[in-house]
């Protein structure tokens, strides 16, 4: 009987002690942080225009936190399946997730049941500001007034390639509002496969971000009729705004990290500044030009929370819109 | 020949044929383990890549390509369970050949004429690809339609002796496909509220979960009858060079040249692979042959046709990647984000801007082509000697690589109870003698066949006349037509000859 008093009050004595060293690791591990590999996931298969970003980061964010930062490709759902695995993931700072707008545009079709609201956003590490529209150089349309005014003689003749539920099919919405024409939206594919098909001109025309259309743009294969953003790029000043031409349509692609929700900020704080020096570096600005053709455009944790926020409110709006109703 | 010289300086320097020898190498290991495929190795590889230069690390990822594609036969032949889909077909004569004592050759004739089908497609690849890629963007959502129509016509041959059950099996398969997000209209379907669900099953799982896992319990169900599972004899000693004659190499060149240009042809067209290349070839050689009835017992011929194509569908698959930066598979999908991260956007342009890359892609294709070759044949003799391991041991070893390697997909558990399943079915289709080629084909063409008719119906405004104006879709859809009426033929025939006898 006494012997196991003793035993019960020792453990009870040494309960505080271990009780306190967890409580000074808590303390200390967001100081520490990192202390080990980080893992990123990218919610799409390798070699496409997320993983590259998402690479192209990790790359430089080894040297300056001082730990490797892997990608991880799980895809499906439209990037829903690698949403879901981090937004379950420990909110310990080692899991991250990259990705766009089309996580919260996958809410709005239903794909998923939540958008960056369950996560912990902590930065955009770069914005894609070069949605184009592309005919095949082989046609007439010599201007985005060219193709609208044929769109408004034959409506819903003039084949508008996108992947419905997707950004491009958004954006393809608002300019039919905005010019008050009718197209006849079809799913073409992804990037490449619409590449494919205005090449062959199955399709009359093409959205997408600038890199994607980038080879056929030098050959000589595609037309670009306007841009869709609110001033012209550096890398290609020649091609004119849909604004300019009296089409006030913008489209943009906001790739941002986030953290599973409960991440300390001080974590979050320190990711983001990391990124922040990344983006401000000639050679990966260098990087992002010559594969995509993209400029550098970083925003901190603030800015992209408010980004978001305006980003799912418009969604939201014009959710029967999206959905084809 | 200058752009040859080009290639040659940018590939043949030590750190680059040392990248393609431990490519063939761990592709062939990749290709070999059933769970693991070249489309996980190079997926794997590609990170360490960006590390590399440009050439370097292009070298190593076709070297994995074609180690990883070619590979795949060891275990088809050896153990009736497929290393990657592509080739799932090899299992059907290859099997039976190891069961008749005759693996060597099997194994010896699929060496040697993966060998032919990568020359094959890497010559086509080299002097045609950019004809061939202005040919291959014709094909858009009719011709599609249409070709995914012809390649199920095949179900026939594939039937065994009831072509009602292959049908069914097919249809089975096409049913399985429709689970998860629609592509089109982005619906979720039979996802019973289940996120995971909502994916859809892939399928390497599905394909690993009805041939490996079901060989597996099948193989268990036996172990308790001694006499059916005895391990199979294998004279070693008696083997020289690849196991086969001249006589008999002879006799399978037209098979070899058919089953080429099949694979070349359907690696060309994007969205469909090796995968699928395997299961059409084997079909095609086996109409076109004067003893179809013999296919499925163990003859060479079907070896033949599945391994030349699902390796010409390498080159093939190179055609619009080079040509045109459109990628033909998955692999080649991984390749172009590979060549994108070095600065390297395939195009048009590419044949002028990056002839280094470009034929630095067709020399390394060409010496993969041969390492691989001299590596299994001196690797023969040993994978040979793998069938010595009892069952009890190396049955339970593929079923755990078959588990990481469903894992590996997509990094989620739903994928390994995916094999389980489709492992259930498979066993259970084995049971009530229902073909399981026709399930994969349903599975993979159904799709294609659904989204295509949708793209092209969006396409035609609803109207069905496209389908049948565009040349290359009346084409197939005429041919599958032709196809379906001279199996009814073949078969009325079969059953009045009984009636006589």
């Amino acid at each position: 009987m006494k012997k196991s008093i003793w035993i019960v009050m020792a453990l009870v004595l040494m309960s505080p002690i271990l009780w306190a060293a967890g409580q000074q690791e808590i303390g200390n591990e967001a100081d520490t942080w990192p202390t080990k590999p980080i893992e990123i996931v990218v919610p799409f298969n390798a070699g496409g225009d997320t993983d590259f970003h998402a690479r192209t980061y990790a790359k430089y964010l080894k040297d300056i936190l001082g730990q490797p930062v892997t990608i991880i490709n799980v895809a499906g759902a439209n990037g829903g399946a690698g949403s879901i695995r981090v937004k379950n993931a420990k909110p310990d700072g080692y899991s991250a997730l990259f990705f766009h707008d089309s996580m919260l545009m996958n809410k709005v079709v239903g794909v998923t049941d939540f958008a960056h609201e369950a996560l912990d956003p902590a930065c955009i590490g770069v914005h894609d500001d070069t949605y184009i529209l592309a005919v095949n150089s082989k046609s007439t349309y010599m201007s985005l007034d060219d193709l609208i005014q044929d769109a408004k003689k034959h409506p819903g003749d003039i084949k508008y390639a996108s992947s419905i539920g997707g950004y491009t099919y958004y954006v393809g919405c608002m300019l039919e509002r905005e010019a008050n024409v009718h197209f006849n939206i079809v799913d073409a594919g992804g990037g490449s496969d619409r590449n494919a098909a205005l090449l062959a001109q199955k399709i009359d025309t093409n959205v997408n971000p600038y890199g994607v259309m980038k080879p056929f743009i030098d050959s000589g294969d595609f037309r670009v009729l306007a841009l869709f953003s609110e001033k012209r790029s550096n890398l290609f000043p020649t091609i004119p705004t849909a604004k300019e031409q009296g089409y006030e349509v913008i489209g943009s692609r906001a790739y941002f990290l986030s953290f599973p929700k409960g991440t300390d900020p001080k974590i979050i704080a320190k990711m983001s500044s990391a990124m922040e020096t990344i983006s401000k570096m000639p050679e990966y600005a260098k990087d992002i030009e010559l594969a995509y053709c993209v400029e550098p455009g970083f925003s901190g944790t603030e800015k992209t929370l408010k980004y978001l926020d305006k980003t799912m409110a418009s969604f939201m709006a014009d959710q029967d819109f999206i959905l084809g109703k | 020949m200058d752009n040859f010289i080009i290639g040659a300086q940018a590939v043949l320097n030590l750190p680059s044929i040392l990248l393609i020898v431990i490519g063939i190498i761990t592709g062939i290991i990749f290709g070999a383990i059933p769970g693991l495929s070249a489309t996980m190795a190079i997926a794997l590889f590609l990170p360490i890549t960006y590390g590399l230069s440009p050439t370097q690390g292009i070298v190593l990822l076709i070297a994995l390509y074609v180690g990883g594609i070619s590979g795949g036969l060891i275990s088809a032949i050896l153990t009736h369970i497929p290393g990657t889909p592509s080739s799932v077909a090899t299992c059907f004569d290859g099997w039976p050949l190891t069961q008749k004592g005759q693996a060597t050759k099997a194994l010896g004739v699929g060496i040697v004429f993966s060998f032919i089908g990568t020359l094959f497609s890497t010559i086509i690849l080299i002097f045609l690809s950019p004809i061939l890629a202005r040919f291959a963007i014709k094909f858009g959502a009719y011709e599609y339609f249409a070709l995914g129509i012809f390649s199920l016509s095949m179900i026939g041959s594939l039937s065994g002796k009831s072509l009602a059950k292959g049908i069914s099996s097919a249809l089975f398969g096409c049913m399985f496909a429709t689970v998860g997000i629609d592509m089109i209209g982005a619906v979720p379907r039979f996802s019973f509220g289940v996120q995971s669900m909502k994916m859809g099953f892939n399928i390497l799982p599905v394909m690993i979960g009805m041939f490996a896992v079901a060989e597996i319990l099948k193989a268990a169900e036996e172990s308790r009858h001694p006499l059916q599972s005895e391990t199979i004899k294998i004279n070693i000693k008696g083997i020289k060079g690849f196991g086969f004659s001249w006589a008999e190499f002879r006799s399978q060149w037209s098979n070899g040249l058919y089953s080429s240009l099949i694979g070349t042809g359907i690696g060309i067209l994007p969205g469909i692979g090796g995968g699928i290349a395997n299961i059409i070839a084997y079909s095609a050689v086996k109409n076109k042959s004067k003893y179809p009835e013999k296919f499925g017992s163990g003859i060479i011929d079907g070896v033949v046709a599945t391994e030349t194509s699902n390796n010409a569908a390498i080159g093939g698959a190179l055609v619009p990647l080079l040509c045109l930066g459109i990628p033909g598979d998955t692999v080649t999908a991984m390749l172009l984000g590979g060549l994108t991260l070095h600065g390297i956007s395939p195009g048009p342009l590419m044949f002028t801007q990056n002839v280094d890359i470009v034929y630095g892609i067709f020399i390394a294709l060409l010496i993969s082509a041969v390492l691989m070759l001299l590596i299994e044949f001196y690797g023969l003799r040993a994978f040979v000697a793998l069938l010595k391991l009892p069952k009890s041991t190396l049955l339970p070893g593929i079923f755990i690589f078959c588990v990481i390697g469903a894992f590996g997909v997509n990094n989620q558990m739903f994928d390994v109870w995916t094999v389980l399943l489709f492992g259930g079915i498979g066993y259970f289709f084995n049971k009530i003698k229902m073909p399981t080629a026709p399930f994969i084909l349903g599975f993979i063409i159904g799709p294609i066949i659904e989204v295509n008719l949708r793209r092209g119906l969006m396409f035609s405004q609803g109207s069905f006349a496209p389908f049948i104006t565009s040349p290359i879709a009346t084409v197939f859809l005429s041919a599958s037509l032709l196809s379906l009426v001279l199996s009814g033929i073949k078969n009325i025939r079969r059953k009045m000859d009984k009636k006589s006898i």
